[in-house]
């Protein structure tokens, strides 16, 4: 029986993070959901959101971009282009990116496709993950 | 026998060269160094994107073998794309004539095998090989490798997903040939088959209850296409780092080269000067000695 969770977060530019975790808590495409130890193998798309994990009694909290989760029963692995915490994220700058991408995003007007859009709407997201990832990490702390 | 005059100018402007070789091995090493790091930081990455892609891909094969997804199936390769990476920049040694020797002795083989053979390049100097010699570009990407980042990689991957599922003339078969990077001073070529994707056999512990969300096909629909643009990551950052290792060491040995040339003419230089004394010296003797007459 496993009664924690390695943790383990691998993004292009290296392994953004890696510690044991009592719980683990992440979006996928299909909603939110938790992990203990001992979960039943799992494979998940997961799309842009906060990733929430429990560590010591303490509750921490980081942003991810697109990616995938697999879980196994003493073990989550995931794997996502952006990781951020939020002690990294410059709120101030982080709200100018939003702001600008969300007015570039609505001069598209009726036409949601094709590939600028998608980008845009993938910086919309990410800006506004990283923005909540620091609101959330004030209100558990 | 050159004059002195000569002799000086060619030590000058050898020396010249030789601070230029230099300077390009020094910035060469520091990009090395830079290339060298992304790998290291990509490669965890790279390696779990493939087991977990690995282990779906072969269960949805086990599960229904008939209803393959298009990047996994096998087909006779009639139609064949190599991706080929070289460099923008030349003076790096043999790094892009190995590549290009390669993908030329490759595309020759798949001929004769009786596959049409077309190419995508990236880098300047396989293009202007391979169209010398009379191949069909189908696409070509330029100054990929001043600053070469995930987003482009996926811009090149869907690229090739769309050559490959596209209907009307798709491909069969999609190979890389890029430098492998092994050590500064040693690169070697590979030319690897990265389409279609052949996932590796089950372990008998890992064929049990596993969930999938959204299904397996769903989910290999955004796996396949992550897993080709990491591929062409890995294999884009390997070839900077083997580009900058192979300048490394060429422009190390022009250096030492110049080195070896500056100390010949020098010697040149003092032999001439010298030989240049003793004619003068034998002149003023041999006018001393008449006038004693």
């Amino acid at each position: 029986m496993a009664s924690q969770l390695t943790l383990e977060v691998a993004t292009p530019t290296g392994l953004a993070l890696r510690t044991e975790a009592d719980s683990v808590q992440a979006p996928s495409v299909q909603g939110e959901f938790g992990v203990l130890p001992d979960h039943l193998p799992l494979l998940a798309a997961l799309r842009t959101g906060i990733l929430t994990y429990r560590a010591s009694g303490k509750t921490h909290v980081a942003a991810i971009g697109p990616g995938f989760v697999e879980a196994e029963p003493d073990k989550v692995l995931l794997l996502t282009d952006l990781f951020a915490l939020p002690a990294d994220v410059d709120v101030d700058a982080v709200r100018g990116e939003l702001a600008e991408a969300k007015q570039a995003l609505a001069g598209f007007g009726e036409r949601h496709e094709g590939q600028a859009y998608e980008e845009l709407q993938r910086n919309v997201d990410w800006a506004q993950a990283r923005l909540d990832a620091v609101a959330e990490a004030d209100r558990v702390s | 026998m050159p004059s002195l005059k000569d002799i000086r100018k060619r030590i000058g402007s050898v020396k010249n060269t030789q601070k230029i070789t230099r300077a390009m091995k020094l910035v060469a090493a520091a990009r090395l160094r830079r290339a060298q790091q992304s790998i290291l930081e990509l490669r965890p990455y790279a390696v779990k994107t493939h087991e977990v892609l690995s282990t779906v891909a072969a269960r949805a094969k086990l599960d229904d073998p008939e209803n393959l997804h298009p990047l996994l199936e096998v087909r006779e390769p009639k139609h064949v794309m190599m991706v080929v990476l070289t460099s923008d920049r030349g003076l790096a040694g043999a790094f892009n004539a190995n590549i290009n020797k390669a993908a030329f002795t490759r595309w020759k083989e798949l001929e004769a095998e009786g596959s049409s053979v077309e190419f995508m390049v990236i880098g300047r100097k396989g293009r202007d090989y391979l169209r010398r010699r009379g191949a069909t570009i189908r696409h070509d990407f330029t100054g990929v490798f001043a600053d070469p980042t995930l987003d482009k990689a996926g811009e090149i991957g869907r690229t090739i997903i769309h050559e490959y599922t596209s209907h009307e003339e798709s491909l069969d078969a999609c190979y890389l040939v890029y430098n492998e990077f092994k050590s500064a001073i040693s690169q070697e070529v590979v030319v690897e088959p990265l389409l279609p994707i052949v996932p590796s056999e089950l372990a008998e512990d890992q064929i049990g209850d596993f969930i999938y969300e959204p299904g397996k096909t769903a989910l290999l629909d955004t796996l396949l296409p992550m897993y080709v643009q990491v591929e062409l990551f890995r294999a884009l950052l390997e070839s900077v780092a083997s580009e900058h290792g192979a300048r490394m060491t060429a422009m190390d040995a022009a250096t030492s080269n110049a080195g070896d040339l500056i100390g010949r003419l020098t010697l040149q230089y003092n032999r001439a000067r010298q030989a240049a004394i003793t004619k003068e010296l034998m002149e003023i003797i041999g006018g001393a000695e008449a006038l004693k007459g």
